[in-house]
């Protein structure tokens, strides 16, 4: 197996070679590499992602132990389209818009949030996704609204939208930090917060399967949505994912992954929110760029 | 060279974040690790004592209760703890991580507490005991006057390990979820960190775990010394020496 890949290496590196040697065919064949070797992979002709694997429906390791979700396949589409081997590998959230920015990966994906922030230190595509902000709360709960909230201790993953949206707004609670969704749920299970403010999709999965309810929803107004984390110098790539988003939002690809991963959401206001958005920056600037 | 420079030492994002270490983590940290010490000292000389003890239904529990706490990750033992209790119903802190997290900490500390006093008592020569018992010393003033004193001096250094140990893993107690004003030194370092995906705040939160840990280490091994040796005896000079000293100078 090894071995066959080296040959076929080998064998693609001597066709090259011949071709730009002797072919009046050279030029086109060099342009289209070099189209690929502006991209500045860290490996050439193969993005590397890294993705935070404890992320479903978005990111996630399945029972034969292959990635699978949404951003893994939409990833997986737009590698395709762009000519480019995907090669995957799964990190803590912590290190992972780190390792982009030095270079270690080209890009990562996980329903990331694009922040000013982050973008001191790596670059954003356009959005792929906007999630609403689900406060879950034991079925039994009184509370329904942001002013029930009051005085209560309210979970949150740290540096998360939803940590930032709390802060703004649950000014009167009594905000408790977690690393992650799994070790707050079972904070809520066990009685030690009283809500635990999660992405909807995880949200959802909870209300499926334990004994507690959403007891409201939130959008913050101005989010910018999860979007692709990309090195900050990698301007030609990033032009060229955008353009593939565009593509794959017009062509109804987007609409195909989306509905195959996020079972628990309707589709169309993220169709509204995306459209609005690339719509709104026909560039590849954004805004506060 | 640059970039890892940025990403390692950024002197703006670490000076942003040192109030906050320093004002707010160092202090949760010490609380932390200070108070699961307290218990891991206490809980690890009572283990360590069924350790020795040649009943069987002391020493076994004692065993399985080292090779259990000892055997897990830290992470794990926290998070069974201070999940698992407040799940069962039991909640007698209320709400907050601490005293879960405090609990959690002190008993693993104690299992090698217990692994480390057991050693350094049984270090002592079993003539000190003997002696005790013949001049007629019952068995557990023996223990408790002569042979366990100086078995802890001798572990002293030890000790200090386990305590610079407790200190690094009170970074754990965040699983259990940590308000604003509970967040130790990792916490706050780490949540910069995310917010910024720059890696300097938890440089500066090292380099706050370093002010705490490097000179404990060597005042330990300075008490240490000064243990085996006792003080240094001031030697006086005799006079009559001085004065010949100083005439040979002149001359």
């Amino acid at each position: 197996m090894q071995r066959s890949k080296y040959v076929a290496i080998a064998f693609t590196a001597v066709a090259a070679l011949t071709l730009s040697a002797c072919s009046s065919a050279a030029p086109e064949t060099s342009a289209s590499n070099s189209a690929t070797a502006d991209y500045e992979l860290a490996k050439a002709g193969t993005l590397q992602l890294l993705v935070n694997s404890d992320a479903a429906p978005f990111a996630s390791v399945n029972d034969d132990g292959e990635f699978e979700g949404f951003d893994v396949q939409m990833l997986t589409e737009i590698t395709d389209r762009l000519g480019l081997q995907l090669d995957i590998k799964t990190q803590e959230f912590d290190t992972i818009l780190p390792s982009v920015a030095v270079g270690q990966a080209d890009a990562a994906a996980s329903s990331i949030a694009d922040t000013d922030e982050r973008r001191e230190t790596v670059s954003f595509s356009l959005p792929t996704y906007t999630g609403v902000m689900s406060i879950t709360v034991p079925t039994e709960s009184k509370i329904e609204d942001a002013k029930d909230l009051d005085g209560k201790r309210v979970g949150v993953k740290s540096a998360s939208r939803n940590a930032e949206y709390a802060e703004q707004y649950f000014t009167d609670s009594e905000i408790i930090y977690f690393p992650a969704e799994a070790p707050m749920f079972n904070a809520l299970e066990g009685g030690t917060i009283d809500a635990g403010f999660f992405d909807g999709q995880a949200a959802d999965k909870y209300v499926q399967q334990y004994e507690v309810k959403v007891a409201f929803s939130a959008v913050n107004d101005d989010n910018r949505g999860a979007a692709i984390v990309l090195r900050p110098e990698s301007d030609k790539l990033r032009a060229d994912i955008n353009k593939t988003l565009r593509e794959m939002l017009a062509d109804g690809t987007y609409e195909e992954i989306f509905t195959k991963w996020v079972t628990t959401e309707d589709v169309q206001p993220q169709l509204d929110f995306l459209s609005g958005y690339y719509e709104k920056f026909p560039k590849d600037s954004y805004p506060n760029d | 060279m640059n970039d890892f420079i940025n990403m390692f030492f950024n002197i703006e994002l670490i000076t942003k974040v040192l109030p906050d270490l320093v004002g707010v983590g160092l202090m949760n940290t010490l609380i932390l690790a200070v108070s699961a010490t307290a218990i891991a000292l206490a809980f690890g000389i009572v283990i360590a004592m069924a350790l020795i003890s040649r009943h069987r239904w002391l020493n076994w529990p004692a065993r399985i209760y080292v090779d259990l706490l000892r055997g897990l990750p830290v992470i794990l033992t926290i998070f069974l703890i201070g999940q698992g209790l407040p799940y069962m119903g039991v909640q007698p802190f209320g709400p907050s991580a601490y005293p879960y997290g405090i609990i959690s900490l002190g008993l693993i500390g104690a299992a090698y507490m217990a692994e480390i006093f057991r050693s350094g008592i049984q270090s002592i020569h079993h003539g000190q005991l003997e002696a005790a018992r013949a001049l007629g010393m019952p068995y557990t003033t023996s223990m408790a006057m002569i042979v366990v004193p100086q078995g802890i001096r001798n572990v002293f250094p030890a000790l200090t390990n386990q305590f610079i140990g407790i200190v690094k893993d009170t970074s754990l107690v965040y699983v259990l979820g940590l308000a604003v004003g509970e967040r130790e030194l990792y916490r706050i370092g780490q949540d910069m960190s995310q917010r910024v995906g720059n890696l300097s705040p938890l440089v500066a939160a090292g380099i706050v775990y370093l002010i705490i840990t490097v000179p404990l280490t060597y005042y330990v091994n300075w008490l240490d010394n000064r243990l085996r040796t006792g003080r240094v005896p001031v030697i006086v000079e005799e006079p009559a020496t001085k004065a010949i000293a100083s005439e040979g100078a002149k001359a």
